[in-house]
């Protein structure tokens, strides 16, 4: 009775070892995850703060300005292009054809 | 039941073995803890040790027990101090120790990224010749022989190049070449190159700022991780730096500037000055580009000041509208003649002294003002001291010590008083506004927080001031600068420039105009000034204000007005009063 009930609270405290090792591990490989996530979210974060700056570059005005003129047939707005909507004219009523056509079917 | 030993012979007695005393718990023995009734001890003696161990025992198992208990509230049970989600704590070392720069609409106008910056340790290179023979091939314009002789140095450290491009960098790894090592430096790099290069400054090697706003916010850029919005608009200060380069190169001028500014917040949407540089590289920039001629720049822009003499003449009830001078004949004073450039020679209305910019009438009407008065208005106009730019580079204006007859007289023509354009640029804006001054400012403004600003003029004064300046454009020297649709008003300027010995010379002057639109309502002031123009075919010869520096505008205004949401009006109709158009406006990024 002794003997059977000293086995068991040691097989409960290798047990808890086990777990607690066994946690320890995991927490650890959680820990490498997360430097090695943390890691790449920075060189991300550095990638996407160049790109930024490049795309900015690439965006300058001077350069689009030029890309327009050698491959754009666009020309600056005039003045007369531009209304405001009370100018634009009404849209003029559509008027049912059903109301003027009668059709018979004639049988 | 025992036997005792001494019965003899009562009966036949069987030889047992005596059994041991037996040991049993009574009632009134003290209770010895639990261990006891659970396992009923079969013959051992109790040790008074048992005791502690007991105690120890329970101590422990208490412990462990209030180690579990928490262990399951730390793990199922949140905290109230815990945060609710991990924050996403970028990696140390990435981030920037610099803020951004950025326009009114977001773009991107400095920034700083890292790069690696390529030094050498001479004791671990093994070949020198050889190592400067290839990195010669990655990075061209190093010399080739003196970086040998570097290599072969007897020392630990040497610079080879700093800051260099990823691509270089590659290269330079690829090499293999020992004893190179490569740093991480931060640089500072200004996408839009030198489109706003006076504004934004530079920086120097070890990233601080040490030109325009980048040394006038030098603490609040290196403490800030929030960027810096300025109040400039990339793509209007594009269409300036278009249209500016362009007179420029057309008049084969020595170079201009022009400033734009919201006339109801003082905020600058654009500041140009040519020639310039650009900031990514500004120790190649020559001096004449670093000089920022809007600001620091001090000139005697010449009849652009009539515009304040009758401003502080009507504002002072000096003359009226309908009032005039007799400008047949030059004016004498002392002994200086003051003529008029291709004068009309005959009586001038107010108006008409401001549409054909005739010297003698403003001179006599500086006249009439009084140099006091005049003092007093512009120092009230801001011409008498320092802008309040958020530059360090800022030209104080020069004016008379002593403000004699012939000072007043002058100046009523804008000679005799030198300011900045932007000076100019900020009073005009005040003209136009309805008489209030306010202070110049590169960053953007909520436009419910805008200061109070100081009124400089009466309500009345201001229209009627925008009422002249729109006949100046309609009927007057300014005809170049008519637009189409968008109801324009200004003033041309025309001054000789003083060569070094305060002659006027009569081949270099300084041709301006400075405009506000539209004009019933302004929105912006503008000036442009283009330094030493040449007339050519087109201009007939001519190189004035009206003819060099009111068509830039009247460009400038046909291209910035749609970016910044100014409706035209068609001709013959009335303008449109609260009749929204659908503009989408498109934000870089």
């Amino acid at each position: 009775m002794t003997g059977r009930l000293t086995l068991m609270w040691l097989g409960l405290a290798t047990a808890a070892v086990m777990g607690l090792f066994a946690l320890k591990f995991e927490v650890h490989s959680l820990e490498a995850e997360l430097a090695a996530l943390n890691l790449s979210i920075g060189s991300d974060v550095e990638a996407i703060h160049v790109l930024q700056a490049e795309w900015s570059f690439l965006n300058r005005p001077t350069r689009l300005q030029r890309g327009v003129e050698q491959y754009l047939d666009l020309r600056p707005v005039q003045a007369n292009q531009v209304v405001g909507i009370g100018q634009l004219p009404a849209r003029p009523e559509v008027v049912a054809p059903a109301k003027f056509l009668r059709i018979r079917i004639v049988e | 039941m025992s036997r005792r030993l001494g019965d003899a012979g009562s009966e036949p007695q069987l030889d047992l073995p005596e059994p041991a005393p037996r040991t049993r718990p009574g009632p009134r023995r003290p209770p010895m803890l639990g261990l006891d009734r659970r396992k009923p001890d079969p013959g051992h003696t109790r040790l008074p040790g048992n005791t502690r161990l007991m105690v120890t025992a329970t101590l422990f198992a208490a412990a462990f027990l209030a180690i579990g208990a928490r262990l399951t509230f730390v793990s199922l049970v949140q905290g109230e101090d815990e945060p609710r989600l991990a924050n996403a704590r970028q990696a140390s070392g990435t981030e920037a120790s610099r803020a951004d720069i950025l326009d009114r609409n977001g773009e991107l106008l400095a920034t700083t990224i890292w790069s690696a910056s390529l030094y050498a340790n001479p004791k671990l290179v093994i070949d020198p010749a050889d190592a400067a023979e290839r990195l010669s091939r990655v990075l061209p314009d190093l010399d080739r022989d003196r970086l040998a002789a570097q290599l072969a140095a007897d020392r630990s450290f040497v610079w080879i190049r700093r800051k260099l491009t990823p691509r270089q960098q590659y290269e330079i790894n690829r090499l293999g070449v020992p004893g190179l090592e490569f740093i991480r430096e931060q640089r500072r790099v200004y996408p839009h190159a030198g489109l706003a290069a006076h504004v934004l400054g530079y920086t120097n090697v070890d990233n601080r700022g040490i030109a325009g706003i980048e040394n006038s916010f030098d603490d609040i850029l290196r403490g800030y991780p929030e960027p810096l919005r300025l109040s400039l608009d990339i793509r209007v200060q594009h269409v300036v730096h278009d249209e500016l380069a362009a007179a420029i190169a057309d008049f084969r001028a020595l170079g201009g500037c022009a400033v734009v500014l919201d006339v109801d917040s003082g905020e600058i949407i654009a500041l140009v000055s040519l020639p310039d540089f650009d900031p990514n590289a500004p120790a190649v920039a020559e001096a004449r580009t670093r000089f920022n001629r809007a600001t620091l720049g001090i000139y005697e822009l010449g009849s652009i000041f009539k515009l304040f003499t009758v401003a502080m003449a009507l504002d002072s009830g000096t003359v009226g509208l309908d009032d005039g001078y007799d400008a047949t004949r030059p004016l004498r004073i002392a002994r200086f003649t003051i003529n008029d450039f291709h004068g009309k020679s005959r009586w001038l209305t107010v108006p008409e002294i401001l549409m054909f910019s005739s010297n003698i009438g403003a001179a006599k009407m500086a006249r009439d003002v009084g140099g006091s008065l005049q003092r007093a208005y512009l120092d009230r106009l801001g011409m008498l001291r320092r802008a309040s730019i958020e530059l360090p580079e800022v030209g104080a204006p020069m004016f008379p010590v002593r403000w004699r007859e012939i000072n007043t007289v002058t100046i009523g023509y804008g000679h005799g008083i030198a300011v900045s354009p932007l000076h100019v640029a900020l009073a005009a804006a005040a003209l136009v506004n309805g008489g209030i001054l306010y202070p110049p400012t590169l960053l953007e403004q909520d436009r419910l927080a805008v200061g109070p600003g100081e009124r400089v003029l009466k309500a009345e004064t201001s229209d009627q001031m925008r009422n002249l300046m729109r006949l100046v454009v309609e009927r007057g020297t300014g005809r170049k600068a008519r637009v189409a649709g968008y109801r324009v008003g200004g003033k041309t300027g025309t001054a000789e420039k003083p060569d070094a010995t305060g002659r006027y010379q009569s081949d270099a002057r300084l041709s301006s105009f400075v405009a506000a639109f539209p004009i019933d309502r302004p929105r912006y002031a503008l000036i442009v000034m283009v330094d030493e123009p040449k007339g050519n075919k087109e201009s007939y010869g001519y190189a004035t204000g009206g003819w060099v520096a009111a068509p830039v505008v009247a460009r400038i205004i046909t291209r910035m007005a749609p970016l910044v949401g100014i409706l035209p009006v068609q001709p013959g109709r009335p303008a449109p009063k609260g009749d929204p158009l659908i503009t989408a406006q498109l934000r870089g990024g």
